[in-house]
């Protein structure tokens, strides 16, 4: 559970600063977030599509590693009973 | 999103209603009857024996997104540009930060609202009482919010008053509840998220196919029409505070709003509810990039002016970009996606009364037993008609305001009134139910007092010259007082018998959920 602890805040608080990143972007780099780098294509609009895809894939990465921590897990109890359900 | 006074009803707007004509019987359809029959005959629970993903993922997504999120979404894209990306991005950003802080350990222990996570710990009726107002504003807001996109849509395509528009919704809202779309919450969440998705994609894929299939191209031809500024940073950012409080709003809210991840924390199995958050985000992320594109798309092809001329909050920018597409002759497809944001709009309101409001009043703080005593079941409909009447109400006053920012406001009371209390009830030993019920009531007061004393409210509703307040948004002000009344009143307040072993049993039960085998 520590371990599970861990993971879970630094995969929020990743994708919190993330978040906060982007937020002083815009706010404070104002000139850098308009620069245009391709007709239709803004680094604030890249930055955006880039931070939505990487909070997607966060949420991947979660639950992917609690899955998989789970299935390595020794059942907790040793009844052995739920081994053989699973 | 700030513009005060009666707003000509545009030309387009008449093409549309003139040559709607029968159609407009079908849009009524899709917004009233609907639902309601919806409802009516899905009055079965949904739960299958083996679930397909796809149910699940569906429910979860429509947990999340609404319709009138959408429209304001499209709104603020078509009129304020770029920076509406801080809604969606802070609306993706909150997903793995609600699952990991949250959502997660709810589901380890089996909970669904806010009220049965704090009785895990607290039995005492003051926390009851505590958790009842927060709970209702947010219900309140939420719906606000799906009226003011429901009314501003019916009163364009029918020519009726926005304020009949309201009344004829709300109705319908409190109609689908009556007659049992709470037995079929989830099902109705489904149905919902498929009209919806449908419906974006749809619009999407007209405003890009007129681009020949480049959605660069509806941003750089929006650009060409109103300036590089329109994918840069503007005005919703001029003032950092305020837009930090907006962020923390988007990204914090979820977490302490339980139902929108309540599919997740009602699924006992592990790895499916793994599974389906993973899906249900990336759908909920195409959600947003379409509504992305199709606001951009409002703004390339009907311009700001048509938007503004059908509505000056910019709720209605989805509606313009159809009529410029199609020149007021709806086509099958623009058509039905009419009517699927209209019956999403109807649904997803009364889907919200279902899991927030019925649920919460039938189990009072108890998890189980949701059948309810006739007593209680009509507690729940007499409350849930008062809270449509508040509603009702309330948008009316906020007819002016874009969607968004009112969702965004359900977002920081979520995020102040809630998650502090939430937090501290799964990973504080010491916090106490005085604790909880100070952190309860500051965050709850401090917000709404931020958003009564607002620009938003005191010079565009109220129209007052100045307002209390410099900020729109209170997450940033309410949320760390929330977080440090809960703090201090845990220290003053002694803690209720028998709340250390139920603490205990919290956390035995977390570690259970961790290594037992699904």
């Amino acid at each position: 559970v520590q371990a599970h602890w861990r993971v879970s805040l630094g995969i929020a608080t990743s994708a919190a600063s993330l978040y906060a990143g982007f937020i002083l972007l815009v706010t404070f780099g104002k000139p850098l977030a308009a620069r245009v780098i391709a007709p239709g294509l803004s680094v604030e609009v890249l930055a955006a599509v880039m931070i939505m895809t990487m909070a997607w894939l966060a949420t991947g990465l979660y639950a992917l590693w609690s899955n998989r921590i789970e299935a390595q897990t020794p059942a907790s109890g040793g009844t052995g009973y739920r081994d053989e359900a699973g | 999103m700030t513009t005060a006074g009666t707003p000509p009803v545009g030309h387009a707007a008449a093409v549309l209603v003139a040559h709607a004509g029968a159609a407009s019987l079908l849009v009524l359809g899709g917004l009233v009857l609907l639902p309601v029959l919806l409802a009516m005959r899905a009055t079965r629970p949904a739960a299958a024996a083996r679930p397909w993903i796809g149910q699940g993922t569906l429910a979860m997504t429509g947990d999340f997104i609404s319709a009138a999120g959408f429209l304001g979404l499209t709104g603020l894209v078509a009129l304020s540009g770029a920076d509406a990306l801080l809604y969606t991005v802070g609306w993706l950003v909150a997903w793995p930060i609600a699952i990991c802080l949250t959502a997660e350990p709810m589901r380890a222990l089996g909970r669904r609202t806010f009220g049965e996570a704090l009785a895990l710990r607290f039995r005492e009726t003051r926390i009851r009482l505590a958790t009842a107002p927060a709970l209702i504003v947010v219900v309140i807001f939420y719906l606000a919010a799906q009226l003011v996109g429901a009314g501003i849509l019916a009163h364009l395509l029918f020519g009726i008053a926005y304020e009949t528009a309201i009344v004829v919704v709300g109705s319908s809202i409190a109609a689908c509840m009556l007659v049992g779309a709470v037995n079929a919450a989830q099902w109705v969440q489904m149905v919902k998220t498929g009209l919806l998705l449908f419906a974006v994609l749809a619009l999407a894929l007209m405003v890009v196919l007129h681009f020949s299939g480049n959605p660069l191209a509806v941003l750089a031809q929006a650009a060409d029409r109103f300036g590089d500024g329109v994918l840069a940073p503007s005005r919703l950012t001029e003032n950092p505070l305020e837009a930090l409080s907006l962020g923390l709003a988007n990204a914090f809210g979820p977490a302490g709003l339980p139902h929108v991840v309540g599919y997740f924390t009602g699924t006992r199995n592990r790895q499916v509810a793994h599974r389906t958050v993973f899906f249900a985000s990336g759908l909920i992320a195409t959600y947003y990039l379409a509504g992305l594109v199709v606001g951009f798309g409002a703004a390339a092809i009907a311009g700001r002016d048509a938007v503004t001329a059908l509505d000056p909050s910019g709720n209605a920018a989805a509606l313009a970009v159809v009529v410029a597409l199609t020149g007021g002759r709806l086509g099958a497809l623009s058509l039905a996606a009419i009517v699927a944001i209209v019956g999403g709009l109807t649904l997803s309101g009364a889907s919200a009364l279902a899991h927030d409001l019925w649920i919460a009043v039938l189990r009072h703080g108890s998890a189980g037993d949701t059948a309810g005593t006739p007593a209680r079941l009509w507690v729940a409909r007499l409350a849930t008609l008062a809270v449509v009447a508040c509603s009702i109400l309330l948008a009316l006053a906020l007819r002016y305001q874009n969607v968004d920012f009112l969702i965004s406001l359900v977002f920081a009371i979520g995020a102040s009134a809630q998650l502090p209390a939430l937090l501290l009830t799964i990973i504080w030993r010491g916090f106490t139910s005085t604790g909880a019920v100070a952190s309860i009531l500051v965050g709850t007061t401090a917000s709404l007092a931020v958003i009564y004393g607002s620009p938003a409210v005191q010079v565009s509703v109220l129209h007052h010259t100045q307002a209390w307040f410099p900020f729109d948004h209170p997450t940033l002000f309410a949320m760390p007082l929330a977080l440090a009344a809960g703090v201090l009143g845990s220290l003053v307040g002694r803690p209720e018998p028998g709340a250390a072993a139920r603490f205990a049993r919290i956390h035995r039960q977390l570690i259970e959920d961790r290594t037992a085998r699904p």
